[in-house]
């Protein structure tokens, strides 16, 4: 409980830490405090990760970043202000000279040169008294020396003063001659010779005045020259961790996973940035038009306002820059990236054109232009480096050699012409009567080449062709003494013998003929199937309305057998190419061997699954015997599940529904797990 | 009183069919080439021909199509050709129906039976109104009567609904999903099964060949149809 109330009154805290910017250094400390608090159970992580969230949504927070921003617009007005003063300290010397005198003469630069020449001229005139009046309204009072005795400290060398003047005063001489000859205190002033006029001010400063007003201020900037610096340097810290925390939280946004972009993303960023750039150059001509308009107060104001609108606008361009950085290639979406990609894409175009022209043109054309460009290059070489003779040589040695370069490329087209004619399975004979050396010899191979495939195609024909017809043969002449064998079997079981025997015998014998008849058609089939000897007319499919096809035609002898048809498949059809027929075919000796070798009373399991891009049918059920025989034999012809051969059947069914199901690029395989006997049919959906 | 022609180069088929035939109605002849069976047809009033196709001197399709120009009688072609191809061009050339070797005596008179109740009894195929023909098949809505070859065959209400729905539209094919909404005005789900389980009761009913339909076909993949059949 106390460890909660704890996080309460810490993230009411929060804020006003937050604030003063320092939130690294509060994170630290909340670490701090957790570790104090318990160790690391489960729970502290789930209040970690709350904190996690906790900090996220700091970040995410619009109210809490514009604080942050008039916080940095705050302190680096103070950073500037500060940064002034200092300035001024520096080209007042504060720093160098240590003592407040110096601020003190500062402050009455300019004043003594004034009070000297106005006392002057109330001497001249012959008024000391107008004089020392004139000196009661400020606050100095004025010594005249003669400029020999200036560092005399004897009183009998100052001819005369107006007033007293104290031992901490500062005081500073002007050098100064009188016009004319007056008479001062009975002692004779004689123009022609430097006075010095030393005018002393009084620490305190009693009276008011423009003197008094400096130095107030002057002292001011003089008390705080080291504080300036300091808080220079503070406002600066702050400003660069509100910029840095303005910068990370630009793009957060609370409720939203991620980045978000802001409303300029979409913008192309030099676009952005020109707009953004224009938007200153704007404002600056503003700040220069009001900076001449000469009133003082408006001129702060107007630069104020103006600083304040263009660091705002400073800021969000830069937040805007780095939600762009967050996002990630950047560069991307600017206005210069899209001209030149696509610039480049058009020159990658162009290029790829002109290439596929140049392979595309003739190979006669092809030599022809690259020869030509040669001579072009080796012409330009010539000009520039070789002399007359050898011009005349160069000319001479391209005229035999520009003939000899179109023959070669004349055969070579003629030889790429018949490569390619035989490549198609043309029979093409080359002509190599103009051809010599290795030209010729190609030429020749290609025709043997050539002769050879021919001969080659027309022996596969024909064996092809006498497959066929064999089998066409041998299943007429076999079928036809197969049927007088059955048909008189038959007729001899119906006749009526004495003999019980014979009834015994016939009944054999029709058995026998009628699985003779069956075997000779399996293997008909198998044989066509296997050879490919068959037609096959790939349509559309629907593997549901097949399956159900099926059930309805062997529901009744699944019934018979007690066998429990289930179907498992999907509610959306699935379509495959398949020849229907065929495909019934293997369906159907699927099905035949279910209902020959399934165990009685057991369940069938039919079932479509989709995989991706590929449709299985799969057949499942309960063998009735062990099937002591791998996958790979039960597949193969003649092969049977029970080795007795006591069933009916010949070991050709799934032959024939491989091969067929092959036929249909599918694949068929088969699985024996113990008594499970599957078959998987593989077809590619449509 | 029938005549029927048997045609093969086999003696021994020819025999074994005439011992199956062997019926009071029919009138049996025989013939070993094609020549001597456009003899006979010549000679004698021919009702149904039972003919080989590979035999010597004039093979069968040349002589059914010698047949076919001047008669109309039913030829049932009988062969050890079993290719799909050769089926179709027997067909297409004029034959009526189509046993491959070696075949069952049964279906073999069935057939034979069949062929001739068409030709003698029904050959008139006047058409009434509200009657729906399918080869030897014919449907009549008002007295919700079916007929094969001019027997009458009991079918229950569903399968006379689906056998009247192909019969409308013949060489239409109807997935088992499509008929099983047109009858009984439902979705179906998963019930797909019923309707072929019903497709294949009347298969059993209608055809003398189950596995080889020659009026309700099963396009495998797809559905049923009902051959179209030019008469």
């Amino acid at each position: 409980m106390e460890e909660k109330v704890n996080e309460q009154c810490f993230d009411e805290n929060r804020e006003e830490i937050g604030e003063e910017g320092s939130k690294e250094k509060e994170s630290w400390k909340s670490r701090k405090r957790r570790e104090k608090a318990s160790g690391k159970s489960r729970k502290d992580q789930n209040r970690r990760e709350k904190e996690v969230g906790a900090q996220r949504s700091l970040l995410g927070s619009t109210v809490f970043k514009i604080l942050m921003f008039f916080l940095m617009v705050i302190s680096a007005v103070t950073m500037l202000v500060s940064a002034l003063v200092c300035y001024i300290d520096i080209d007042l010397g504060f720093y160098s000279d240590g003592s407040k005198e110096a601020a003190m003469r500062e402050a009455v630069e300019g004043y003594s040169q004034m009070y000297a020449e106005n006392v002057r001229e109330y001497l001249e005139q012959g008024h000391p008294e107008i004089a020392m009046a004139y000196l009661e309204s400020t606050n100095a009072q004025v010594q005249l020396l003669l400029a020999k005795n200036q560092y005399s400290t004897k009183e009998s060398d100052i001819i005369w003063q107006s007033g007293e003047v104290g031992k901490n005063w500062i005081s500073e001489d002007v050098y100064l001659q009188f016009t004319k000859l007056i008479f001062l205190n009975g002692s004779p002033i004689r123009n022609q010779e430097d006075y010095i006029f030393r005018v002393s001010y009084n620490p305190e400063f009693p009276v008011k005045d423009g003197v008094s007003q400096n130095y107030l201020l002057l002292t001011k900037l003089y008390e705080f020259r080291f504080a300036a610096i300091g808080i220079c340097a503070g406002a600066a810290l702050l400003c660069v961790i509100c910029f840095a925390f303005l910068m990370c939280s630009a793009g957060h946004k609370n409720g939203k996973e991620g980045i978000v972009p802001s409303v300029f993303t979409n913008m192309h960023f030099d676009v952005f940035t020109f707009l953004f750039l224009s938007v200153m150059w704007v404002l600056a001509r503003i700040i220069i038009e009001v900076s001449y308009s000469g009133r003082a107060l408006l001129e702060l104001a107007g630069f104020a306002v103006c600083f304040v609108i263009v660091g705002t606008l400073a800021v969000l361009y830069l937040m805007e820059f780095s939600v762009r950085l967050k996002l990630g290639k950047w560069w991307q979406n600017t206005m210069i990236y899209v001209v030149i990609r696509g610039l480049w894409r058009g020159l990658k175009f162009l290029c790829k054109g002109l290439w596929k022209l140049f392979c595309g043109a003739p190979l006669v054309l092809t030599t022809l232009i690259a020869f030509l460009g040669i001579c072009i290059l080796e012409f330009i070489g010539i000009l520039l480096f070789a002399e007359a003779e050898v011009a005349v040589l160069w000319m001479m040695e391209k005229a035999v050699l520009l003939p000899v370069v179109l023959y070669i490329a004349l055969t070579c087209r003629k030889l790429l012409t018949a490569s390619e004619a035989m490549a198609e399975g043309e029979n093409y004979v080359v002509d190599t009567s103009h051809m010599f050396g290795a030209m010729k010899e190609h030429g020749e191979n290609l025709n043997r080449l050539s002769q050879g495939i021919a001969k080659a195609v027309a022996e596969r024909m024909k064996s092809e062709h006498l497959k066929t017809e064999l089998i066409t043969n041998v299943s007429h002449d076999l079928k036809t003494p197969l049927t007088s064998i059955i048909n008189y079997a038959d007729l001899i079981c119906e006749e009526k013998s004495e003999n019980p025997r014979i009834a015994e015998y016939s009944e054999v014998l029709l058995r026998q003929s009628k699985r003779l008849k069956k075997l000779l058609e399996d293997l008909l089939e198998a044989s066509k199937a296997t050879t490919g000897n068959l037609e096959v007319k790939l349509e559309e499919c629907e593997v549901g309305v097949l399956l159900s096809q099926a059930v309805g035609e062997y529901q009744q002898r699944m019934e018979e057998k007690g066998l429990e048809l289930i179907i498992n498949q999907p509610e959306y059809p699935i379509q495959i190419m398949a020849d229907g027929r065929h495909l019934w075919r293997v369906f159907d000796n699927l099905l035949n061997n279910i209902c020959k070798y399934a165990q009685e009373h057991s369940r069938v399991y039919l079932s479509v699954e989709q995989q991706e891009k590929n449709v299985r049918i799969i057949f499942r059920n309960m063998s009735k015997y062990a099937l002591n025989l791998s996958a790979e034999e039960l597949e193969e012809r003649f092969v049977r599940g029970d080795r007795s051969r006591h069933m009916e059947g010949n070991g050709l069914g799934l032959s024939i529904a491989k091969s067929l199901t092959e036929l249909q690029n599918g694949q068929m395989h088969i699985v024996v797990d113990g008594d499970l006997f599957k078959v998987i049919l593989e077809f590619e959906v449509l | 009183m029938y005549n029927i022609l048997i045609c093969d180069d086999e003696r021994d088929i020819v025999n074994a069919l005439k011992i199956y035939l062997n019926d009071a109605n029919y009138t049996l002849y025989e013939a070993f080439t094609g020549k001597e069976a456009l003899e006979v047809i010549e000679r004698e009033e021919i009702h149904l021909v039972l003919m080989d196709i590979m035999m010597p001197e004039m093979d069968g399709m040349e002589a059914m199509i010698k047949i076919r120009e001047r008669s109309n009688v039913p030829v049932i072609l009988l062969t050890a050709k079993s290719e799909d191809s050769d089926k179709i061009l027997g067909l297409t050339v004029g034959a009526d129906d189509y046993i491959t070797k070696p075949f069952h005596p049964v279906e073999v008179s069935a057939r034979v039976k069949s062929q001739l109740r068409r030709y003698m009894q029904l050959g008139a195929g006047n058409i009434q109104p509200d009657v729906l023909k399918c080869g030897g098949i014919e449907l009549n809505d008002t007295q919700k009567r079916v007929t094969l070859d001019g027997e009458e065959v009991s079918l229950t209400p569903t399968e006379y609904e689906i056998l009247k729905l192909l019969m409308q539209h013949p060489g239409e094919v109807f997935s088992p999903r499509k008929i099983y909404q047109k009858i009984w005005n439902d979705l179906p789900y998963g019930s797909e099964n019923t309707v072929a389980v019903h497709i294949r009761h009347l298969r059993e009913k209608l055809e003398i060949n189950p596995a080889e339909p020659r009026y309700l076909k099963v396009v495998w993949g797809q559905g049923y149809k009902c051959e179209k059949r030019k008469e």
